[in-house]
């Protein structure tokens, strides 16, 4: 049960009480730090965030994040000792958890991922921490690897409130609208409420990211997650199983890490109802891990100091912001995989292989229309955000006033993230179309091979077009959605880089785009040549008729 | 078969009635060496949380409003509130948390359109001197801190704060060393200082001369970064609202105003400096600007001119790069009043 605070070891308050031995980890804004605590003579992690580095707009989520972990009180949860200023710095003294967290154990000692006993007790406590984390109105999202930190006791401590939000705080509530968390690890419903200004989501994407981070500890790392989009999309068409998904597991495994990965969060179970299931039933202590994964680790110190060398500061420590960065190279379409539960991994769909020519014009006329609700979507949240300030108790009436000018700074600011939005989707759509692109070239190829071939693949390749449409407007919609992530974390000191990619991928955006047109022409051409050749789709474009008379007789 | 023996579900307003007994022994008998306290105690939390689960509905469902005027009136109806208040620092850490949502949530329920805990707060005052004084105390300071932010979204209670002694404890709580808890006693201090505006602006002319006087030394000119910050930040909300141009316009009269704000744009931070810069273009846009202000800014000029030549945000920021072309050229069009 929780402990009682006041039972609780009173921490002292300024710097001069701690020594820092060791820097243990990095983020874009902060530094982690192994310190000894000298009048306690304990050891502790101290994590020091520079405040001048964060705009004031989220001064006030720090203070929440603050305050949420001092009440918080759970064996499997990361709580803070205290938290105090120094200079421009907050310093957050936590228990130090002398493994570090699963993402860098993997990576320094089980590459290909740990065995299922090992497994089954991370997930479970980790399930723990989840459950009292909903049951105290706390959305974490962002579980993966590398915020669930093993101490020396083999206890398994979920950390990282940096991006959670309450439930019962209503002031957050339009949290829940925005996105947080890192790409990979995103249930779909995430990505779309984020994208689309949908309905808010809740405790559900949790367990989603539990399933992926499943998938990560069982694999070492995520499948392919070290390959570009595009390339993975062919990867997993030719060859579905690469080397390390040879691993064995079991039925209960599977169908857990099934029941996680459940695409309607309506149907996903909850944290409280995933403890129940058979694959936690004969779960070992905590003692195992301290057998079988902390013998023989290298200490958190070596492994950073290793690769700080290398010249890769660890990315995973405790903090992760410089690794959400870095994660959004390598984003996919989550929505578009099918998660297979034999062979253990996500199944790419291809929208263009399911449905064939004939739904051109419904294709169009879809397009258009999701256009069209996505634009009445982002007034529907726009106007649940007024609703929600509505209801707040205004005997003055004049709060209305303040909120209207709060209203159009919001406005403000998201117009011009907008404007950013639009430039980087331009250029970040190009991965999904090079792969588009590829099977076009295939198609081509065929053309070549003879007449027959030639109407098949002519036909098909006009079909391909909205399609090819309709794979931009889903990844344009995701893009954005990743770039107000990035926004989250990049400052305005970080804005002359952003600006330079910014700038690159409009180049290649531009590039692809003139490439799309010559295929598009191209594909035209072809279509016009096949009718020709064989008479038939002269009824279907009555258009023609008038541009070729000649071709009316029979 | 478990099912058969369980009692039949309790309405909201018998929840609220045992709630009530339980928080009267507990307030009774808490020095006693009674045996059943630590299973009374139990009882109360998981009283507590079906009280907040009415209200704010689980996992399975939501809140129904009938159930939620039932519970209001029911808690309202006596002294629920007050012994909830006085027995929280006894209950755990659990029930504590449950006990401050249920307290904050009742503040936004309606009984016949009313809300009720309106009425009881102003007939129970004393109530909010005893949540405020809680910032004294590590162990309910964020409880009691959260139910006093939802106390004050009435404006007759946020009257009765300002106007209170309490306002004055405010400057040391801003600076207290535990973060979490300076924060939520800043985050109080700004609500209650910009919700109500019409309060806002009647509290600030009567006691303009001592708010600004510790306002300054206390906070602006704080030793702690993160204060001075807030701080500089609040300043400017307060000045440029509407509701409050008679004391803009007696702020930015003032010399030793002057001298603090010019201190603050040459901060090492250039969040304060942006922020301080907010309130400095104030003074000087001000018409009237009396003789010993302009005497100052013409001291100045070729020091701020130079300043304000390098100054700029990271973000482009067209109103702030106006305001600043517009502060640059009233500084360098003014005329000493008075020949030295």
């Amino acid at each position: 049960m929780a402990t009682d605070p006041r039972l609780r070891v009173p921490y002292p308050l300024e710097a001069s009480a701690y020594r820092i031995v060791h820097e243990i980890g990095q983020g874009l804004s902060s530094v982690v730090y192994l310190a000894e605590c000298l009048p306690l003579g304990s050891t502790v992690a101290i994590k020091a965030l520079d405040l001048d580095r964060a705009p004031t707009h989220r001064l006030d989520d720090i203070r929440c994040e603050a305050q949420t972990m001092t009440l918080l009180s759970h064996p499997n949860v990361l709580t803070a000792h205290c938290s105090f200023t120094v200079d421009h710095s907050l310093w957050v003294v936590m228990p130090f958890c002398s493994a570090g967290s699963l993402h860098s154990i993997l990576s320094a000692s089980f590459p290909s991922g740990f065995d299922e006993t090992v497994i089954a007790i991370v997930l479970r406590d980790t399930v723990r921490a989840l459950n009292y984390l909903h049951q105290q109105g706390h959305v974490h999202r962002d579980i993966k690897a590398g915020n669930i930190l093993l101490d020396s006791m083999g206890l398994i401590k979920v950390a990282d409130f940096g991006v959670s939000a309450s439930l019962f705080d209503p002031s957050s509530l339009t949290k829940l609208q925005e996105m947080a968390g890192t790409p990979y690890w995103m249930a779909p419903e995430v990505i779309d409420s984020a994208a689309r200004g949908g309905p808010g989501y809740d405790y559900k994407a949790d367990v989603w990211s539990l399933g992926i981070t499943a998938l990560e500890l069982a694999h070492g790392k995520l499948p392919r997650s070290d390959v570009p989009l595009g390339k993975a999309i062919v990867l997993s068409a030719t060859k579905p199983f690469p080397a390390s998904s040879r691993k064995k597991f079991s039925k209960a495994f599977r169908e857990m890490v099934g029941l996680c990965l459940t695409h309607d969060p309506v149907k996903r179970p909850s944290a409280s109802k995933l403890l129940k299931h058979s694959f936690f039933k004969h779960c070992k202590s905590s003692e195992y891990l301290v057998k079988h994964v902390l013998n023989d680790l290298p200490s958190v110190e070596v492994r950073f100091k290793a690769m700080a060398e290398a010249g890769r500061i660890p990315k995973q420590m405790v903090d992760d912001e410089e690794d959400e960065a870095h994660e959004l190279q390598k984003t996919r379409r989550i929505s578009g995989w099918n998660f297979d539960e034999d062979c253990f991994r996500f199944v790419p769909v291809f929208p263009f292989q399911e449905e064939q020519g004939a739904k051109n014009q419904e294709n169009d006329e879809r397009g258009a229309q999701k256009e069209q609700d996505q634009e009445i979507n982002a007034t529907g949240a726009q106007k649940e955000q007024d609703q929600a300030k509505n209801h707040e108790i205004d005997e003055t009436g004049a709060q209305k006033e303040q909120d209207q000018a709060n209203n159009q700074e919001i406005e403000a600011e998201e117009e011009s993230e907008e404007a950013k939005n639009q430039e980087i989707r331009a250029g970040g759509v190009n991965k999904e179309r090079e792969s588009g692109d590829q099977e076009e070239r295939e198609g081509e190829t065929n053309q070549e091979g003879g007449e027959a071939k030639t109407v098949v693949s002519g036909g098909r390749m006009a079909a391909m077009i909205p399609e090819l449409e309709r794979i931009l407007e889903h990844s344009e919609a995701q893009r954005q959605g990743l770039v107000r992530l990035v926004d989250m974390f990049v400052d305005g000191r970080r804005e002359v880089e952003l600006l330079d990619l910014l700038g690159s991928l409009q180049l290649e955006h531009d590039r692809l785009t003139s490439e799309l047109e010559i295929l598009t022409k191209r594909n035209e051409e072809l279509q016009r040549q096949w009718e020709e050749a064989t008479g038939v789709g002269r009824i279907e474009q009555p258009d023609m008729e008038g541009a070729n008379p000649e071709l009316q007789e029979p | 078969m478990k099912g058969l023996f369980k009692s039949k579900p309790r309405t909201p307003a018998e929840l609220v009635r045992q709630t009530r007994d339980l928080l009267v022994y507990v307030d009774v008998y808490w020095n006693s060496r009674e045996a059943k306290k630590e299973e009374k105690m139990a009882d109360l939390s998981k009283l507590i949380r079906e009280l907040k689960s009415i209200l704010y509905g689980s996992s399975e469902s939501e809140p129904i409003a009938e159930a939620c005027a039932q519970l209001t009136q029911e808690f309202f109806k006596d002294n629920t509130l007050r012994l909830l208040i006085i027995c929280l620092p006894k209950m755990n850490l659990e029930a504590r948390k449950d006990a401050a949502q249920v307290v904050a949530n009742l503040q936004r329920q309606q009984v016949q359109s009313r809300l009720i805990a309106s009425d009881y707060l102003e007939a129970n005052k004393d109530l909010l001197d005893i949540l405020i004084a809680g910032y004294e105390n590590v162990d309910v300071a964020l409880h009691y801190g959260a139910m006093l932010r939802e106390c004050i979204r009435h404006q007759s209670i946020a009257r009765y704060v300002l106007e209170s002694e309490h306002m004055k404890k405010f400057f040391p709580y801003i600076q207290l060393p535990n973060f979490d808890i300076a924060s939520d006693a800043m985050a109080t201090f700004k609500e209650l200082l910009t919700r109500h505006k019409s309060t806002v602006a009647e509290f600030l002319n009567k006691n303009y001369d001592w708010f600004f006087a510790d306002y300054n030394s206390q906070l602006l000119e704080s030793s702690n970064y993160i204060t001075r910050r807030q701080a500089v930040k609040l300043l400017g909300d307060i000045l440029l609202d509407r509701a409050n141009v008679a004391i803009m316009v007696r702020y930015v009269s003032s010399k030793d105003n002057l001298r603090i704000l010019m201190n603050l744009l040459r901060e090492s931070s250039k969040n304060i400096q942006i922020e301080a810069f907010h309130v400095f273009k104030v003074f000087v846009a001000n018409q009237n600007k009396p003789p010993e202000i302009v005497s100052i800014l013409v001291a100045n000029r070729s020091k701020l001119l130079r300043f304000f030549s390098d100054f700029k945000t990271d973000k482009e920021d067209e109103q702030f790069d106006q305001d600043k072309a517009q502060v640059v050229k009233e500084i360098a069009a003014l005329e000493p009043r008075e020949l030295p």
